[in-house]
């Protein structure tokens, strides 16, 4: 039984690490689409991770099947919120940043679309 | 065509059923009976947008059947095959988005990548969308008809797109030997030509 | 045992703040609500942590999910609200 919480004290590490590099990334990243990198992917696998290790310390019960249950849902909905964010914002005209792309107005479309 | 939207309705009742045992957890009268009636209402509510959405492909499948032809059908061994492939991919991806961010030099550089791609159906179209999304340095921004948008994170990243390797593991799901996947693509670096 | 999971939330709190800075200066609104959704991805695994904590994981799972349901419809909701 210790052993398991071990693995499970490892695993819940782990995702916090993903969970702090979505954070950063978060802030550091220069635009919109870039800072859905960082949301929809290490916050998905970090959240993953996370339930996965709480899951090692039920074992095979109904709170146990209940946190698979919860992976699953976060395993579907995570893209689908990210890609129809990305969506909204294509529409919106919201240009991305570019490396090699200097003079580029990023965040000044967005006026436009509030009036 | 009846028969396949009444076997479809009845395996939809069905997994509402085993999903509500599984959260409620008691085991008596009064809970089972209540699940049934909301399973009922959820189905009966799902009806008309099912019958709205749905229609044409099931119309499809239902064509295909009745020329004795196969329909396209999702293999679930290659399926279980392919989870645990992605759930590689994830960690390889939320790996590298982690180092780009701290890496205090932030090595990236943006693309956007428009390809055509040949897949069966709708839903192989949302399991391609979402794989991408997950898999390294790529998320969908749109799918119009069989265009996908994709935004990259680094250079190195769009290559499993470009050469056929993720689609083409999307469409195993459905055929044995797939044809080539993606069609003509254009990669876009500057603001100019986004829209 | 315990003690690591109370560790363990005091930091992922510090975690949950830091998105707060980018719904308040985000400079555009999508980047805000970007920020609003990983606040609340992160406080569903809070929850989950708390739960630990109390030893009554059971009742705390429950609201979990339906915090999860709740972030992804918003999401949805307030996406599909700006593209048109």
């Amino acid at each position: 039984m210790e052993i398991l919480y071990v693995f499970a004290g490892i695993f819940v590490s782990l995702g916090a690490f993903f969970l702090l590099a979505g954070s950063i990334g978060l802030l550091r990243l220069p635009d919109f689409y870039t800072r859905a990198h960082a949301q929809g992917k290490a916050d998905t696998l970090g959240m993953m991770l996370i339930i996965f290790g709480l899951f090692l310390t039920q074992g095979f019960t109904i709170n146990g099947a209940k946190l698979l249950i919860i992976i699953a849902f976060i395993g579907l909905t995570s893209p689908v919120g990210t890609n129809v964010m990305l969506k909204a914002a294509y529409h919106c005209r919201l240009i991305p940043w570019f490396k090699n792309d200097k003079g580029n107005p990023v965040n000044t479309k967005q006026e436009e679309e509030e009036d | 065509m009846k028969r396949i939207f009444f076997i479809k309705t009845a395996v939809q009742f069905v997994l509402l059923m085993v999903v509500w045992l599984l959260l409620s957890g008691i085991y008596d009268f009064t809970h089972i009976a209540m699940g049934v009636l909301s399973s009922t209402i959820v189905v009966l509510l799902h009806l008309r947008l099912r019958k709205y959405y749905f229609h044409e492909e099931e119309v499809k499948e239902a064509r295909a059947k009745a020329k004795h032809l196969d329909p396209v059908q999702l293999r679930f061994g290659r399926l279980v095959y392919y989870v645990f492939w992605l759930m590689w991919q994830i960690v390889i991806a939320s790996l590298q988005v982690a180092a780009a961010v701290l890496n205090p030099k932030m090595p990236i550089d943006p693309a956007l990548i428009r390809f055509k791609t040949k897949l069966p159906n709708t839903s192989a179209k949302v399991i391609l969308g979402n794989s991408i999304t997950l898999t390294p340095g790529t998320i969908t921004i749109e799918i119009k008809d069989d265009v996908f948008l994709v935004h990259s994170l680094m250079d190195a990243s769009f290559g499993g797109i470009l050469d056929g390797s993720l689609p083409g593991e999307v469409a195993k799901l459905y055929e044995k030997k797939p044809e080539q996947v993606v069609g003509e693509s254009t990669i876009i670096k500057s603001g100019a030509e986004v829209f | 045992m315990e003690k690591y999971f109370i560790y363990l939330s005091i930091i992922l709190t510090i975690i949950i703040v830091m998105p707060l800075y980018r719904v308040i200066a985000g400079p555009t609104l999508f980047d805000r609500i970007l920020g609003a959704g990983a606040v609340a991805t992160k406080t569903m695994v809070l929850i989950l942590m708390i739960g630990m904590v109390f030893n009554r994981l059971d009742m705390f799972i429950d609201i979990t999910m339906a915090y999860a349901i709740l972030n992804f419809i918003s999401t949805v909701a307030i996406a599909k609200y700006l593209e048109s």
